[in-house]
Parts: C-alpha cells; sequence; structure tokens
C-alpha cells in the first residue's frame, strides 16, 4: 500500500523527515519496504499486515505515527450544508443481512462533473491512480483518506429511487467499469435497481449506472460488506481491487457515515452538488468491546515491568479508552476489530513500547530429549550420511515434486503415486515414488556442464548420493518413508583392464559393505536379480538375513541414452528405514591376538558359474579343523586378491587368487601346522570344485 | 712425541675436512687409519717409550684415533647426502598430494545440522514431522481461518484426493510450513518442552534467483510456566551470536502471523555490508532471517493446553536463506542444481 508522507502529515503534526518517520513505523510493525521521491512529496510503500484494516488508509497509518510519537491526531471536521429534502425518499433494502450488514446511501443531487482541482489530482495520482472526474475522485480519495470504499452511482440509470442489495441471480452478469463482461453467482452479492445489477458489492461498480460527465444526482454508497463473502466474490471473478482488498480485512463499522460524510461535503464543495438525506440500514455502531487487561499478565507474558499508568497511556494514544487502575478496563475502538483479546492488548503495548527497549532475559531451560526410537534412527542417519561422505560420495538434495511422465515409465515404477492438484507445472505434478530418476538428471546435469573433471588415475569423481523421502499413496493413506540412493559414475571405456575391485559395481558394493559394518548389519548378502533400470548380468539384490533392502547394480543402455548420459553408471537404492531397523550399534569388544598370524596364497582355476560366496564358504568350513580347538592353525580371514578371465586361461574359467590368513589362539604356528589346512584346503578345491591349482 | 701427535691431528681434519668425494676420503682415512698408516705406525713407535710415559701417549694416541674416526664418519654422512642430492635432486614437496577422494555433505544439510546444533546444546529436542499434512494441523489449529486473508501468504499445494471439493476430512496438503510440527508435539506431550524441528516445505512459487518451491525450515517451539517475550529475544540473540559471530547484531520489528501473539519478524545486520546497506540488504542495513513470536492462546488451545498455566513462544526460519547470507550465495537454484562443483564447496 502507498502513503503520501506529505498527505500523511496533514493529519499529524510532525517535523520528523520521511526516513525517520518511514524508519519509526518500521520498527512499530508497518514495514515502509521502500520510499521514492515523487516531486516534494515521498511515497512510502509499506506492508500492512493482514490483520490491520485499520491502517489501510493515510488516517490509520497517522493514528499509529500520533501514537509512536505522542503527536495529535488531526482528524479532518465535516461540514455539510442543509440538506434538502425531495419528493420521492430513497427506498433500500438488504435482502442479505450477512453478507450487508449496514449500508448506507446519500443521495446529492445537481453534482457539476468536472475535472478535478489540482491539489486532489495529486492526490489521486499520488497513490498511482489516474484522475477519472471529481466525483469518481473525491470516493477513491475518501477511500485512500479513511480506508472506507465508497461508490457513487449515476442515480438516473436507477429504474426507480430504490436499491436492493441481494445475491445474483443464476445466469446473472454485469459489466463492470472496466469494461469486462463478468457472469456471477448466485453466492455474489450485487447492488441492484429493480431490473438489474449496478455494482458487485464491494468489489467493482457497473459500467451502466457508472459517474460519467452527463451524470447530475448520485447515490453515495458508504456500507460494510462480510469480509468472507467480498473474498470469496473477488476470487472467483479474479479481481481484487482497493474496495475488495480492505471488505475483505474488515472496515470500520463506526466509520462508515464519517466516510460518508466526508465525502459528501467535498461533493458539495467541489462538485457544487446538493445533499438530500441519507438511508442508514442495519447494526448502526459496532458496541466497544471490553476487555480487562491484568498489568501482571502483560508483564508476565513480556517479561517488562511496565506500570499500569504506562500501560494506560500508550493504550490511550492508539484510541483505545481505558479505566481502572490496577486491572485495566480497556474499551476496544471499532476501527481495531483485529484485538479482541488480553493478549491482543499486550502486543499492541509491546509494539508501541518498542520490542527493542524489553531486555534480553536467559531462558531457563526447559531441558527435551528425543525419544529414544528417534535419537535412535537420527544417530543412524547421521552415520549413514557422514559414513558415505568419508567413502568419497556427495550429497545431493533433489526436488521431491517431479514430472508425472517420468514415472510413467516402467523402470520407476509408481502406481500408487501421489499427485498435486494445483501444480505449478508439468515439471512438477507428482510426488516422486524413488530417487532414481532424480539423481540421473543430476549426473546428466553434472555430465553436460563439464562439471566431472577427469585427473589422472582418479577414477571415480562423480560419487553421489541422495537420502530423502519418497511417497507413496495407499487408498487414502499417505506414506512417505526414507530412502538412500548411491550412484558412482565411470567415465566412458574405463575400467575394463581393470582389476575386478577396481570396477564401478564393486567399489559400489565396497562402498555399501562398509556403510553396513558400520551400521552393524549382520548377514548382509548380494544375490543376483533382475530389474529395469539395470543391465540383466549386472543387477543385485541387498539383503540383510531375509530382509530386502534394495538393489544395486549397472544401470542399463536404454535408461542412460533416456537420460543423455554415456559411459558406465553404477546405482544402489536402499529403503532407508529397513536399513536402519537392520542396523545394531551395539559393539563388545574381543581380545586382540596374543599369537602372529601367517598367510598363504592360492592360485587356481575353477568353473565360472562357481559363485564366490560358495568358494568362501567352503574356506570358512574347511579352515576350522578340530585340530584348531588344540591350538592349530586355524583360518582367521580369506581375502580374494583378484580374478582373472581371459586368454591366458580356457574357456569359461577363470583363475581366482585367494590369501588365506592362519592364525592359533595358543601359540605361533609352525609351517607344519599351517600345511595341515592348507593342504585340506588346496585338495578339497580340486576334489569338489573341479578347481585346476597354479 | 706429543707435539708431533697434536701436528699430526690438525693436518689429518684439515685433510678429511678438504676431502670433496669420498674416495678421497678414503685416500686420507687410509694414510691415517689404514693397517700401514700414521696412526698404526704411532702405535710401534709406543714399544719405544719409556716404562712410565707410556700409558699416557698411549691414551693419547687411542684418543686421536677416536677423534679421527669419527670425524671421517661425519664427513662421510655430508658426502653422501650431497651426493644424494646430486643425483635426484630429492623430494619436491611442493608436488600436490594423493586425494583422499572424500566426499561433501549437501550446503543445505550442513546449515541443518548447524542450527539444530546450536539448539541441541540449549537443550532443545530435535522433532520431525511428516510433509504430507492436513488442513488442521497446517492452518485451522495454528489460527489461519479458512477464506481469511491470512491464509494468501501461505499459498499451498493441494494432494488430488478423491472428492476433493467435498471431502474436506480427508484433504491433504503438502505443508506449508514446519509449524505442524509444533501441533503434533503439543497434541502429543504435556510441557515443560523445548524443541526445533527442521524439515522440507512446500509452496506454489515460481522459481527465481529467491524462490523455490521447495525449501526447508526450523521450527522452534517453548512451552512452560514462566515463558515470555524477553526469553524469546534471549534465545534467538544466544542463536545469532552463535551462528553468525559476536559482531551480528539482531532487531526485533512487530509483525503479524496467525499462530503467536506479540509477533515479530527478526532481522539480522547484513553480513555483505556490516549494516552500511548495499544491494543485498536493500540499502537497509538489515535482512530479515525468521518469524517468531508468544504462542497464541487460540493455538494452545487447539491442542488443549492451559492457557492459565502455560505460555510459549515459537519461531520459525527458512533454511536456504540463512545458508545463502552466510556464504553469499547469490541464486538458491544453487542450492538444488547440484553442480559438484558448487557442492564441494562447503
Amino acid at each position: 500500500m502507498k502513503i503520501s508522507y506529505e498527505w500523511l502529515r496533514e493529519y499529524v503534526n510532525t517535523k520528523l523527515r520521511a526516513e525517520n518517520i518511514a524508519s519509526k513505523l518500521t520498527m512499530a510493525g508497518h514495514e515502509v519496504s521502500a520510499i521514492t521521491r515523487q516531486g516534494n512529496d515521498f511515497i512510502f510503500d509499506m506492508e500492512i499486515t493482514p490483520n490491520r484494516a485499520d491502517c489501510l488508509s493515510h488516517l490509520g497509518i497517522a493514528r499509529e505515527a500520533a501514537a509512536i510519537t505522542g503527536k495529535e491526531l488531526k482528524v479532518p471536521c465535516v461540514k455539510i450544508r442543509k440538506t434538502i429534502s425531495v419528493k420521492k425518499p430513497l427506498n433500500v433494502s438488504v435482502e442479505n443481512r450477512q453478507a450487508c450488514p449496514r449500508y448506507t446511501c446519500r443521495v446529492i443531487n445537481n453534482v457539476k462533473i468536472a475535472p478535478s482541482p489540482k491539489w486532489l489530482v495529486k492526490r489521486i495520482e499520488s497513490m498511482g491512480l489516474r484522475t477519472v472526474n471529481n466525483i469518481v475522485d473525491i470516493t477513491n480519495f475518501v477511500l485512500f483518506e479513511t480506508g472506507q470504499p465508497l461508490h457513487a452511482f449515476d442515480s438516473d440509470k436507477f429504474s426507480g429511487q430504490e436499491i436492493i442489495v441481494r445475491n445474483a441471480k443464476h445466469k446473472e452478469c454485469i459489466t463492470t467499469i472496466d469494461g469486462i463482461e463478468r457472469k456471477l453467482s448466485s453466492r455474489m452479492l450485487v447492488i441492484a435497481d429493480g431490473e438489474r445489477p449496478m455494482a458487485i458489492a464491494g468489489v467493482m461498480g457497473g459500467k451502466h449506472a457508472e459517474v460519467t460527465e452527463k451524470t447530475e444526482n448520485i447515490f453515495l454508497e458508504s456500507a460494510y460488506f462480510d469480509a468472507v463473502s467480498v473474498r470469496r466474490a473477488a476470487f472467483n471473478l479474479g479481481l481484487s481491487t482497493d474496495s475488495s482488498y480492505r471488505f475483505e480485512r474488515g472496515v470500520d463499522l463506526g466509520g462508515i457515515l464519517f466516510a460518508s460524510d466526508r465525502a459528501t461535503s467535498l461533493i458539495c464543495d467541489i462538485a457544487k452538488g446538493e445533499p438530500c438525506g441519507i438511508k442508514d440500514t442495519g447494526i448502526k455502531r459496532g458496541a466497544g468491546t471490553k476487555i480487562i487487561l491484568r498489568p501482571a499478565y502483560l508483564n508476565k507474558i513480556l517479561g517488562t515491568s511496565l506500570k499500569a499508568t504506562e500501560i494506560g497511556s500508550i493504550l490511550s494514544r492508539l484510541g483505545f479508552s481505558v479505566k481502572g487502575a490496577s486491572s485495566l478496563i480497556v474499551t476496544v475502538p471499532t476501527y481495531r476489530n483485529d484485538t479482541t483479546r488480553e493478549t491482543d492488548l499486550a502486543e499492541e503495548v509491546a509494539r508501541i513500547y518498542g520490542y527493542e527497549n524489553i531486555t534480553p532475559s536467559p531462558l531457563k531451560v526447559v531441558t527435551t530429549t528425543e525419544d529414544l526410537q528417534t535419537r535412535d534412527f537420527m544417530k543412524k542417519r547421521d552415520i549413514t550420511k557422514n559414513m558415505l561422505v568419508a567413502s568419497g560420495f556427495n550429497e545431493i538434495i533433489t526436488y521431491s515434486l517431479v514430472n508425472g511422465d517420468t514415472i510413467k515409465n516402467t523402470a520407476f515404477s509408481g502406481e500408487d503415486f501421489v499427485a498435486i492438484k494445483n501444480p505449478l507445472s508439468r515439471e512438477q505434478n507428482i510426488m516422486r515414488t524413488s530417487l532414481l530418476p532424480g539423481i540421473l538428471r543430476t549426473i546428466a546435469y553434472n555430465l553436460s556442464r563439464q562439471a566431472y573433471q577427469i585427473a589422472g588415475r582418479q577414477a571415480y569423481d562423480l560419487k553421489l548420493f541422495e537420502l530423502s523421502n519418497i511417497y507413496f499413496q495407499k487408498k487414502a493413506e499417505y506414506n512417505e518413508e526414507p530412502s538412500l540412493v548411491l550412484a558412482q559414475y565411470d567415465r566412458p571405456g574405463k575400467g575394463l583392464q581393470k582389476d575386478y575391485s577396481e570396477t564401478g559395481l564393486f567399489q559400489l558394493k565396497g562402498a555399501l559393505s562398509g556403510l553396513g559394518k558400520r551400521l552393524g548389519i549382520t548377514g548382509l548378502v548380494f544375490e543376483k536379480t533382475s530389474h529395469p533400470v539395470f543391465d540383466k548380468d549386472e543387477a543385485a539384490a541387498i539383503l540383510a538375513g531375509n530382509i530386502m533392502l534394495g538393489v544395486i547394480g549397472r544401470v542399463n543402455e536404454e535408461i542412460l541414452h533416456s537420460f543423455g548420459i554415456s559411459g558406465q553408471l553404477f546405482i544402489a537404492e536402499l529403503n532407508f528405514n529397513m536399513l536402519a531397523a537392520s542396523s545394531n550399534l551395539k559393539r563388545y569388544y574381543k581380545p586382540l591376538p596374543r599369537f602372529p598370524y601367517s598367510y598363504r596364497d592360492v592360485s587356481f582355476s575353477i568353473d565360472s558359474s562357481i559363485p564366490y560366496s560358495e568358494l568362501a564358504s567352503f574356506f570358512r568350513q574347511t579352515g576350522l579343523p578340530t585340530s584348531a580347538q588344540a591350538g592349530g592353525a586355524q583360518l582367521e580371514k580369506v581375502k580374494l586378491l583378484s580374478e582373472y578371465r581371459g586368454k591366458q586361461i580356457e574357456k569359461k574359467r577363470r583363475a581366482l587368487a585367494i590369501r588365506m590368513i592362519f592364525r592359533s589362539k595358543k601359540k605361533t604356528l609352525t609351517e607344519e601346522e599351517i600345511d595341515v589346512v592348507d593342504t585340506a584346503i588346496r585338495e578339497g578345491l580340486k576334489e569338489k570344485f573341479n578347481a585346476i591349482l597354479r | 712425541m706429543e707435539e708431533r701427535l697434536s701436528n699430526t691431528e690438525k693436518d689429518a681434519l684439515g685433510e678429511i675436512g678438504a676431502a670433496q668425494a669420498k674416495d678421497e676420503l678414503e685416500q686420507v682415512r687410509i694414510k691415517y687409519l689404514g693397517r700401514k698408516g700414521i696412526l698404526a705406525r704411532f702405535f710401534k713407535e709406543l714399544e719405544t717409550v719409556s716404562g712410565e710415559k707410556r700409558p699416557v701417549v698411549g691414551q693419547a694416541i687411542n684418543r686421536l684415533k677416536k677423534v679421527l674416526a669419527q670425524s671421517i664418519k661425519q664427513r662421510e654422512g655430508e658426502l653422501s647426502s650431497k651426493a644424494g642430492k646430486a643425483d635426484s635432486l630429492g623430494v619436491d614437496i611442493t608436488m600436490p598430494g594423493a586425494d583422499p577422494g572424500i566426499g561433501n555433505l549437501h550446503p543445505v544439510t550442513k546449515t541443518l545440522n548447524d542450527i539444530c546444533g546450536i539448539f541441541s546444546h540449549m537443550g532443545f529436542a530435535v522433532i520431525e514431522g511428516p510433509e504430507i499434512e492436513t488442513e488442521f494441523n497446517n492452518f485451522e489449529a495454528l489460527n489461519i481461518p479458512l477464506e481469511h486473508p491470512s491464509r494468501d501468504t501461505f499459498d499451498t499445494f493441494y494432494i488430488d484426493t478423491k472428492n476433493f471439493d467435498t471431502d474436506m476430512e480427508k484433504r491433504r496438503l503438502l505443508r506449508s510450513h514446519t509449524s505442524p510440527v509444533q501441533i503434533r508435539y503439543m497434541q502429543d506431550k504435556v510441557p515443560p518442552f523445548s524443541i526445533v524441528a527442521p524439515g522440507k516445505v512446500f509452496r506454489p512459487d515460481a522459481t527465481d534467483a529467491s524462490h523455490s518451491f521447495m525449501f526447508y525450515q526450523v521450527e522452534g517451539l517453548v512451552v512452560g510456566k514462566d515463558i515470555n517475550f524477553a526469553n524469546l529475544k534471549w534465545t534467538l540473540f544466544e542463536f545469532a551470536r552463535q551462528y553468525f559471530g559476536t559482531s551480528s547484531k539482531m532487531r526485533f520489528r512487530p509483525h503479524f502471523f496467525p499462530f503467536t501473539e506479540p509477533s515479530a519478524e527478526v532481522d539480522i545486520s547484513c553480513m555483505i555490508c556490516n549494516g552500511a546497506g548495499c544491494r543485498v540488504c536493500s540499502q537497509s542495513g538489515w535482512l530479515e532471517i525468521l518469524g517468531a513470536g508468544m504462542v497464541d492462546p487460540n493455538v494452545f488451545q487447539a491442542v488443549n493446553i492451559d492457557t492459565g498455566l502455560y505460555s510459549g513462544f515459537a519461531f520459525g526460519m527458512g533454511v536456504e536463506r540463512i545458508a545463502m547470507l552466510k556464504h553469499g550465495i547469490d541464486d538458491i537454484r544453487l542450492l538444488y542444481e547440484n553442480d559438484i562443483r558448487f557442492l564441494k564447496q562447503f
């Protein structure tokens, strides 16, 4: 809202410069967001909070300025010449009292329509409006002066001396003064004569009864229209006006006549109109609400020690009437319909006293702790994020709203997705059911911007993860659950000649295994599976015992292509609730070994169809012979050193090198003792797995 | 003989020092300490020395032998380190170290951690709530009635539910602020308590440099028997001191929020211009960073907390804005584009 500094000073006698008064208003809750110089004047751009309808005018702001500065408020005096009587008095009937609690209309005859005088033009233009004619300008002037919207009709356009305030009829239309024909609904209130609607109540007048240069006689409306009713009409018409804006926030029931009289007196002065009687129907005046204000309560809420007299003085300056000494009986002026409770008065006092004058006082700590389940979950989430960062992954955060078309891609299953009723665009019309599309898009984005730089042997610069919610719908139930996605990008052509452990898939698996270990997840296994996002040969389910945690794999060409990614991309997606539930952060100390270890390496070739997991369990079983109890050698650890497939070896076979680490709990081992177990393993490999030892 | 010994020492030490290479030094060593060297000759001569002087001279020769051996060893060390340098020029410590390949947390996560960490240390619990909410929790319980202008500032995404227009009870929305977490917590718990609630919120704002339809907030709530506005000021001042540093200033301006009374908007002194006025703070020297106030009695009523017994304060801050101010980020979109060069900067 615009406020003219010069105009404001007509009502409050302050010598404060524009920026000083602006800063005082800001610190009293009426933010002046910008000051623009306009000739000799300064225009304040003000942000009036929705509770302060009374401040949507120059008098309203002047009242605040007067209260802040302790100066007197000068309300313009209104003089109306003796009214003339008319033969046929105006009849006003209000059919919907709820939507129009009060309606006043003054008849003014023989007005001389003309351009407005200079001073009026200046005021109107300072508000960013264009001058129309003296009558229209006066109604606008009074609106910006008092905050009460007024409307002047050309009364000769009415079918008789009758005004009807009623709901619009079905399919009724009106052409508003902006020249647009608008369809009305039966929930909208109109001002009508016997034949047609003349205005949409509180929103905009109609073209038909518009005041033009030919107008001679007018009806001057000053009314109280119900906030919700105006708000609904303005919303449904997509039309917000200076008038509707004020009615929506609630005008001053006690200020309706004053505004009407003020406009009438100006019309008589400027347009030489002859005022007739005023028709006033409905609630005459809102009885001033009385509130008991206990200074002790106020000081308790604010943390102040204000005296009753100080409190009373501040409230009086704001127009409240205050009685009593210990408990104050405060009568609220009609324009302050926002003030209904003791706490509202406390705010008024604090505001004018100045928030900056309230001394901070240390908070008596109300120590509160999370319940253990929440704490445990958050801790595991922190561990996960920190662990992944330590493993070289960068956290990303992508939008929870995604394009519905993405989800239609079967790869990102999403039957039970949650759709947005009022999306901003197709790009964000549903809630994601997977973090995959987001991370794929992020990889593609980084590649297209050359954000990823290939530097020397560092093969995996582009490692990302996201831990965020995904969303589902089940009938009328909505679920949101945290999901974890990891991606590791490997540039094209890389990784062909590498050892298996340097390939993206096993690097990613290694990161997950490391995370699993840190989280204390036992029985973490990876089982081959098929998945629409992944290459059919390189996809696995991730399980903790029998619990499915997620999937890992190499993204297939089709998906890569659809996101415009070239190269190799490895991704894992996990249900984070499951991961956290499988995690156990308890740790028990195991005594450290007292004797040295020895190791032996075994290299062999074996049929490619035999999985390593099978070999590993064979090693474990054979490595723990009964002689270990007596202090003999025991296989403590098995480590896969390398895998080789290729020309140097028969088809459908692969060569593996495995390091076996032996130790005894009771002594330092001799070569002979190690031989016992080592030989058993080598023989077993030959017999059970048809291995060829090398 | 003593005199000859001391002359020999002088000569030998001079020659050792003058040796510029290992073979030169070896020649010196042989000359003095070799099997037929000068010292060997002294030892032979010793046999001719009279009985009472012999031990004294013997000790002198032995001492000289030790001194020369040590001096040669030392010179050898000097020469070999010199030789090493001549071969490989030593280690060039200015070459880059190996990249440990560590990743990074997202700047928003770091900011959230910092904010929640400060309040945690003050004794607040960190509480989270759902992003898909009811109208009651997001609006009504927070004293934001339907069809009231106070809702205008809370443009909201609605979920496309069945019979959206008629079945109001089952309407769901994406929370437009983290305040519903307050409601859930207060419905559940008996005061006193102090919590912060971090999380994602959504508003249908067209995306530009300072607006995003998805962003994070941290909500704070303290309810107890004697909680007042002065406590609120202290708490937020303390937060500003810890997060922005001791040179930062904070001011409270009266404002309106449906769920607090009295309400305040809180500004921090602009860290770009130190309050002098610049483009970032629109010349005002201040930047708005949060909203706060005393919990409105209507909110307490909605969650059945006795307003006669308890009072409380609440505050809410936009995490991106705080991160942007702290790190000088001028476009909120950078946070959600996830350019790895950006992410690695924090």
